[in-house]
């Protein structure tokens, strides 16, 4: 299934595109795209979106359609969805 | 939002009934709402790249008093994005560059500039002078500490923020909507102090947070209840998406 994933903040940044769109297998989770995109985009994706332990970063906030996310939810997602993934912005 | 609603709201004067007149047409704002923003009291804090265009965009509204909080002196590179700040004012303090230029443009604002960014030892204070904090500091520890306070006293928060030319306004009702330590419990560690920035970006996220704050104090329209902002200027994506409480949250998890 695809999942469409766009980017804010030094997100955006890091991958160097707003948005992307991934092919999944069935029943993928938040955590699997996070982990598709650590595998895409190397050591800086990691440590962007990752703690040294491995979880996600509490200040990674993730959206599903209009929605927030629990990223370590077990949820399956839903063919087509779009996941708003938003580093912490802190410019003024 | 009952301390507004407390005593009457102050009259406008002929001058200010003639000032207002185009934004009293508003449907649902009128007299009444004006005179709500003539007595209310807003803390802006700072009046960088986004506090600037806050602070401005509330002043020409009419806002009754604006207490403004950033220290230190105008440096070159102030100048793209921080409006309040003019070449005339490199090396002079911030915050009297930013009453001055607000004192031009509306006499009738009652400005007390404070030259301290908000810290533990003022920050009860600050918030305890005003009727709704807008957070424009780019500090997430000074972002966090305005949050903290504004749940502890009950009072609205917008927090406007941006990186490169992605953007977000969120506004925070204590006890019904996500405080900002909701989202985020900690200071996040990866923020560097410096960050790629046109005004037109900053003044556009402060352009929205100062619209929540005239919906808030005058009542009228709906502010973002539950719902932050999301804005890529690169390509004009704008959207909004929900943002949740979190269970336990240590500053807004006991109302
Ligand atoms: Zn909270």
């Amino acid at each position: 299934m695809k999942i469409h994933v766009m980017y804010f903040a030094q997100l955006k940044a890091l991958r160097g595109a707003e948005c992307d769109t991934l092919e999944l297998d069935e029943g993928a989770t938040v955590r699997g795209v996070i982990d598709r995109l650590v595998e895409n985009h190397g050591a800086k994706m990691r440590d962007a979106l990752l703690t040294g332990e491995g979880s996600v970063r509490p200040s990674i906030l993730v959206f599903a359609g209009e929605g927030q996310v629990d990223p370590a939810s077990p949820k399956a997602l839903a063919g087509g969805q779009t996941l708003t993934l938003l580093s912490p912005m802190g410019g003024g | 939002m009952a301390r507004l609603d407390a005593t009457s709201p102050p009259t406008l004067t002929d001058e200010e009934r003639a000032r207002y007149e185009w934004q009293m047409w508003t449907p649902g704002f009128g007299e009444a709402g004006q005179r709500r923003l003539k007595g209310a009291a807003v803390l802006v804090s700072r009046v960088g790249g986004v506090g600037s265009v806050v602070a401005y965009e509330l002043a020409a509204a009419g806002v009754g008093r604006l207490v403004l909080a950033h220290a230190g002196n105008v440096k070159p590179s102030d100048l793209n994005r921080q409006l309040l700040m003019t070449h005339g004012a490199l090396g002079t303090s911030r915050v009297q560059s930013a009453a001055r230029r607000l004192a031009e443009l509306n006499p009738n604002v009652v400005l007390e500039p404070v030259p301290e960014n908000v810290a533990d030892a003022n920050v009860a204070g600050l918030v305890s002078q005003v009727d709704l904090v807008a957070s424009c500091a780019p500090l997430f520890e000074e972002r966090l500490r305005m949050n903290r306070e504004a749940v502890r006293q009950g009072k609205p928060l917008v927090d406007a923020a941006m990186y490169d030319m992605t953007a977000q306004v969120m506004t925070v009702l204590p006890g019904r909507t996500a405080c900002l330590a909701c989202l985020y419990p900690e200071v996040p560690p990866a923020w560097k102090r410096e960050f790629p920035v046109f005004g037109a970006v900053s003044g556009t996220a402060a352009c929205m947070a100062a619209v929540e704050a005239i919906k808030i104090l005058g009542g009228v329209g709906r502010p973002l209840e539950g719902r932050m902002i999301l804005m890529d200027l690169a390509s004009m994506n704008l959207m909004t998406r929900r943002v949740e409480r979190r269970r336990g949250c240590h500053v807004c998890g006991e109302l």
